[in-house]
């Protein structure tokens, strides 16, 4: 674009603000836009050549260099129980209120790595990933309501039923891919949406349901944010480690070819049926899971928390965290879930700051916060490198 | 060279609409042979394989492997049989490593499931050091140099067909479809593919091989079969099939015949 054309620009964007803003906003937002064009392109010139250009260039590789170090302080294992006791200290330290932001991280923790079967490592866009998070609260809402069925069997009805709900989203989505399976699944997740919202004699409608009593574990009723803080964790831990080993075994690979190229997977003799219903059937369950968990920590479901906006904030922890990688995945939901409260003081930039750090994040750094990183094998990865030191020795 | 037929194709035919890609293909595979498919462009080469390894389904014709009706089958069912293929347009999993390639490969010899993933029984342990073990012994089998975490996109052309070559073996099956291994080698590079295709056969495994550089397919096919026009025109041993005025008259024109 040369400089010529900025003036033009302007006009093009006071045309287009014309019928909504009148003759005197449209100049305005012309000059506006004129201007900051013109801005943008004199710190371009002097950003490409001199002092500055160098300079910016070497903050890059530092943070660059920054990042992959603190990746590996993550994957350090040798760090794992300072962490692992600093997680388990927190609440602690926190007041009730940052003690419950914190219980919400750990159900999205749970949903992001449940989403991340579907979307990270099968390649499955689901755009309606909310359903099987509402299937579970509901299971817990309606089961408690009947027959008075306790926290426990209802968290493994939940995760079940929402297995189920998985496998039966699969099955008519086989055949569809990218686009198209997304919006089938958009439309899924609107669908329970739906119905939980206008079946009035099951779900109670949109006034929701109330869940009397509490989970209790021994003796011990779990009501404070505390309690559920460390329900969540353990769930959490259980999830990654299920996860982990499944993405890290045939079945996982499995997944990884089938996203890369369905057609040579299916010729490398791997059954695209059962493959993508496993991807859906495990991603579904621990929504539903978080699902129940949600609802015993709400002691109320109903249908508004399971919009479409949820379904997008998850893919969003997806794929800012580092589709396929679950350390990335568990950054991601922290991000999203800890950064919109730390804004809170700024109520009316909240979405766009949001939306700004997803584009400028996108733009930096495409593959995510965490590469995905080791290969997929059950076994140790160190037999590799002997093998291959050994041929290169003979 | 007469021996004992592993693949049968008998009056194979596939038409997309009103393209007849293939009309009535007849020709058979013999157990330990090297049969080379040629044929100009658009004959119908691909098509046929694309058929036998059930990627689309024959409008008529029966596809037999060992006696038995493959037809209908998917190609993960194919795969099973007993055959695999590479493709003439690579289609490695680029994002995954040279190990994770062929180990995928070797899936449906492969029994663990998701259970068997989370626990990770002994059984299962063993099972993956074993595939491992075999898949690094695949791996120096073709000649891949590269290392077995490398990201097979990044891997040279020349590896690249090697690790489609090693992924398709890696099931270990009876017959290999080899699409065009050879395009966009060099010299050095196809010689190596030639005795790379040779000790295929020596393991024990079938080659149908389609290729358009007539040093290979000539050099080491024991039989060729030539198509055009989805018809088989010509079959036999290379030095004769080179001079049959049909095959003549189907790359050069007629005037040449």
């Amino acid at each position: 674009m040369r400089m010529a054309s900025v003036p033009l620009v302007g006009l093009w964007f006071g045309f287009l603000a014309l019928p909504i803003s009148g003759p005197r906003g449209a100049l305005g937002i012309g000059i506006a836009c004129a201007v900051c064009i013109l801005i943008v392109k004199i710190l371009q010139a002097a950003l490409k050549a001199g002092p500055i250009a160098e300079r910016a260039a070497r903050l890059q590789a530092s943070v660059t260099r920054g990042w992959e170090h603190s990746e590996e302080i993550i994957r350090n294992k040798k760090f794992a129980p300072i962490f692992l006791l600093c997680l388990l200290l927190l609440p602690w330290m926190l007041d009730q209120y940052s003690t419950d932001v914190l219980v919400v991280t750990g159900i999205y923790v749970m949903l992001a790595l449940g989403l991340n079967v579907v979307v990270g490592f099968a390649g499955l866009l689901d755009l309606g990933y909310v359903a099987f998070y509402a299937v579970g609260a509901y299971t817990y809402a309606l089961l408690n309501a009947w027959i008075g069925l306790s926290f426990w069997p209802s968290l493994v009805a939940g995760g079940a039923l929402s297995m189920v709900f998985g496998i039966l989203l699969g099955i008519p989505v086989l055949r569809l891919r990218g686009d198209y399976l997304a919006i089938v699944t958009l439309g899924f997740g609107e669908i329970i949406r739906l119905v939980l919202n206008n079946w009035d004699n099951l779900t109670n409608g949109p006034n929701g349901i109330l869940i009397t009593g509490r989970p209790f574990i021994g003796t011990q009723k779990l009501y404070q944010p505390m309690h559920f803080f460390y329900l969540v964790v353990v769930l959490c831990f259980i999830t990654m480690f299920i996860v982990g080993r499944l993405n890290r075994s045939r079945l996982g690979r499995a997944w990884a070819a089938l996203r890369e190229d369905e057609t040579a997977a299916e010729c490398m003799g791997i059954n695209i049926t059962y493959t993508k219903l496993t991807a859906f059937a495990f991603g579904a369950t621990w929504a539903g899971v978080a699902g129940v968990v949600f609802a015993a920590k709400q002691t109320f479901v109903s249908p508004e928390s399971f919009n479409f906006f949820e379904s997008v904030i998850i893919l969003c922890m997806v794929v800012l965290g580092g589709m396929g990688s679950i350390p990335g995945v568990i950054l991601g939901a922290l991000v999203l879930t800890v950064l919109p409260e730390a804004l809170r003081d700024l109520t009316l930039y909240r979405p766009m700051i949001l939306g700004g750090s997803m584009v400028l994040m996108m733009v930096l750094r495409p593959q995510g916060f965490i590469k995905i990183s080791g290969q997929r094998l059950s076994v140790d990865e160190a037999r590799l490198h002997e093998s291959a030191s050994e041929e290169g020795g003979a | 060279m007469s021996g004992v037929r592993l693949l049968e194709c008998a009056g194979l035919t596939k038409r997309f609409d009103g393209v007849v890609a293939l009309n009535s293909l007849d020709f058979e595979v013999n157990k330990g042979e090297i049969l080379g498919m040629i044929g100009p462009n658009g004959a119908g080469k691909t098509t046929a394989f694309n058929v036998i390894t059930g990627m689309f389904p024959p409008t008529g014709g029966d596809v037999r492997l060992g006696g038995e009706s493959i037809v209908g089958l998917k190609p993960d069912a194919v795969v099973r049989c007993g055959i695999t293929r590479t493709f003439q347009n690579i289609r490695l999993f680029r994002g995954m490593s040279v190990l994770e390639n062929v180990l995928v490969g070797r899936h449906s010899k492969l029994k663990t499931g998701p259970i068997g993933a989370v626990l990770r029984t002994s059984g299962v342990l063993e099972e993956e050091r074993a595939a491992v073990d075999f898949a690094l012994g695949l791996m120096r089998f073709a000649g891949i140099v590269p290392h077995p975490t490398a990201r097979a996109g990044a891997l040279s052309y020349g590896d690249q067909r090697r690790l489609e070559i090693a992924r398709a073996l890696a099931s270990e099956p009876r017959l290999i479809l080899l699409d065009e291994p050879a395009a966009g080698m060099n010299p050095r590079e196809k010689s190596e593919l030639n005795e790379l295709i040779l000790a295929i056969r020596e393991r024990g495994v079938t080659v149908l091989l389609i290729e358009h550089d007539m040093k290979v397919v000539m050099g080491i096919s024991d039989r060729i079969v030539v198509i055009d026009h989805g018809e088989k025109i010509a079959q036999g041993a290379p030095a004769d099939v080179r001079r049959d005025p049909m095959v003549l008259e189907a790359y050069l024109g007629a005037s040449y015949a």
